[in-house]
């Protein structure tokens, strides 16, 4: 069969020549895929509401020699509570450059697209920082990267005291006893640490219900931080904007 | 044909303009070729030209060969209303429309988060002193009505909402003879958000 239907979610979109489009979508049947969307800039395109990055839409791909390009598109959900802040906006395009950064092509993972879809579904302008974190840790936990937060990752002793270190090298916290001054390590409290387990159990759609301080918000972003720019070696692109709207 | 001589050199260059391939830079090469020598003499000075003596406003940073623009120095026009744009490709559709009279600003970008372009990139600054060294009443956003113009016009909307000046954005919705049957659902929806009240001239 030279065509095939994905439910697909819209993480990039980029011009490509003419009025042509090379979308990049996480597809619940084939994972990501970059795709060819013709004719998509013009004013007539049927396909232009289904490719808008940060919608989900069912499409209908035709299979190419070198790359595959959309039939017909459907959009299911436009998520149109994220496009009405700047927040929501800025918070979509970061998740969407997680998921492009961290998965490859044609590698399916139904949680990575359940993740996806659901951080879309419940985020608005005003949840968006704590959303980003959780869905950041869930993410690198399932493909494969899980920060160890329950032991110090030397002696695997339950760490104690208010304060820990966590080390992005490592992927996980170190007790007092066995933090050396050559490691660069982030310093995080106790509290802190709880509120990262939080974010890492509880369900997207509760997410909300998390209240975290400013200076426990400040440890946690630069932990998460350190950690995926560790994992990436990159800085990721969305982050300038981001913190310009701090 | 020597690779290295003056057709492969032209041919090499025509085809590092957007959407020429090879073979359209092949068939380019050989139609100058085959023009009278006057051609290609006018068609270098054109391009010289227009590369020296064509640069940004230095009011509303369009392209222009005058400085400030035919726009900007304009007495007709509108001197309360300024309409946003990305592109100065979009100050000439609108032009083409007729149906805007006040003053224009080209960002020369839209803010796209997930290619590192941030206000910074844009003439953001620019359009922040104009506001203040002038009395619009009205900034137009017309950004255009996607993910990176949504970014940006929240983003300037944000940043004027506190100086006082009513800040608007283009309507989205249905096109000119289009058909309901073939709308999409985003395009729909944004249909019924700025829908508008007929008043009927005989009630």
């Amino acid at each position: 069969m030279r065509e095939y239907l994905v439910d697909a979610i819209i993480l990039k979109s980029v011009r490509a020549r003419d009025a042509d489009r090379i979308i990049t979508l996480y597809t619940k049947q084939h994972g990501k895929k970059r795709v060819m969307a013709h004719g998509v800039d013009r004013a007539v395109s049927k396909k232009r509401g289904s490719v808008q990055p940060f919608s989900y839409s069912k499409l209908l791909l035709r299979r190419g020699r070198e790359i595959d390009s959309i039939d017909q598109g459907e959009p299911i959900e436009i998520f149109q509570d994220l496009r009405q802040s700047l927040e929501g906006l800025a918070t979509a395009s970061y998740l969407a450059e997680l998921v492009d950064n961290f998965t490859s092509e044609d590698d399916p993972d139904p949680v990575v697209f359940n993740l996806l879809l659901d951080a879309f579904t419940v985020l608005k302008g005003d949840c968006s920082e704590v959303l980003s974190w959780a869905f950041e840790l869930k993410l690198l936990s399932q493909v494969g990267y899980c920060p160890c937060l329950e032991e110090c990752v030397f002696c695997d002793q339950p760490v104690k005291g208010d304060k820990v270190f966590f080390l992005p090298e490592q992927g996980g916290v170190v007790c007092n006893n066995c933090k050396t001054a050559e490691v660069p390590a982030i310093l995080i409290s106790l509290g802190s640490l709880e509120s990262l387990k939080a974010l890492m159990r509880w369900e997207t759609r509760m997410l909300h219900q998390i209240r975290i301080g400013m200076s426990a918000g400040r440890e946690i972003q630069a932990m998460i931080r350190a950690f995926t720019e560790y994992h990436l070696e990159k800085k990721m692109k969305s982050c300038n904007f981001i913190d310009l709207l701090k | 044909m020597n690779g290295a001589g003056p057709i492969a050199r032209l041919i090499d260059e025509f085809s590092r303009l957007p959407g020429i391939g090879p073979k359209t830079a092949q068939r380019l090469a050989f139609f100058v070729l085959n023009e009278p020598p006057e051609m290609a003499g006018g068609l270098a000075r054109a391009l010289l030209d227009a590369r020296e003596k064509i640069h940004r406003c230095q009011v509303c940073c369009d392209l222009t060969d005058t400085n400030p623009c035919n726009i900007c120095r304009s007495p007709k026009r509108h001197s309360d209303l300024l309409c946003v744009v990305e592109q100065p490709r979009d100050v000439v559709a609108i032009e083409k429309s007729r149906g805007f009279k006040g003053f224009y600003h080209v960002l020369h970008g839209a803010i796209s988060p997930m290619s590192g372009i941030g206000p910074n990139d844009l003439t953001v600054r620019q359009l922040m002193e104009r506001l203040l060294n002038n009395n619009f009443k009205e900034v137009i956003l017309a950004t255009n009505p996607n993910v990176e113009g949504d970014a940006t016009a929240l983003y300037l909307a944000r940043l004027i909402n506190p100086s006082g000046i009513k800040v608007t954005r283009l309507a989205h919705g249905l096109s000119v003879g289009a058909s309901l049957e073939y709308a999409d659902g985003i395009t729909l929806s944004k249909s019924f958000e700025g829908r508008q009240e007929i008043i009927s001239s005989r009630s």
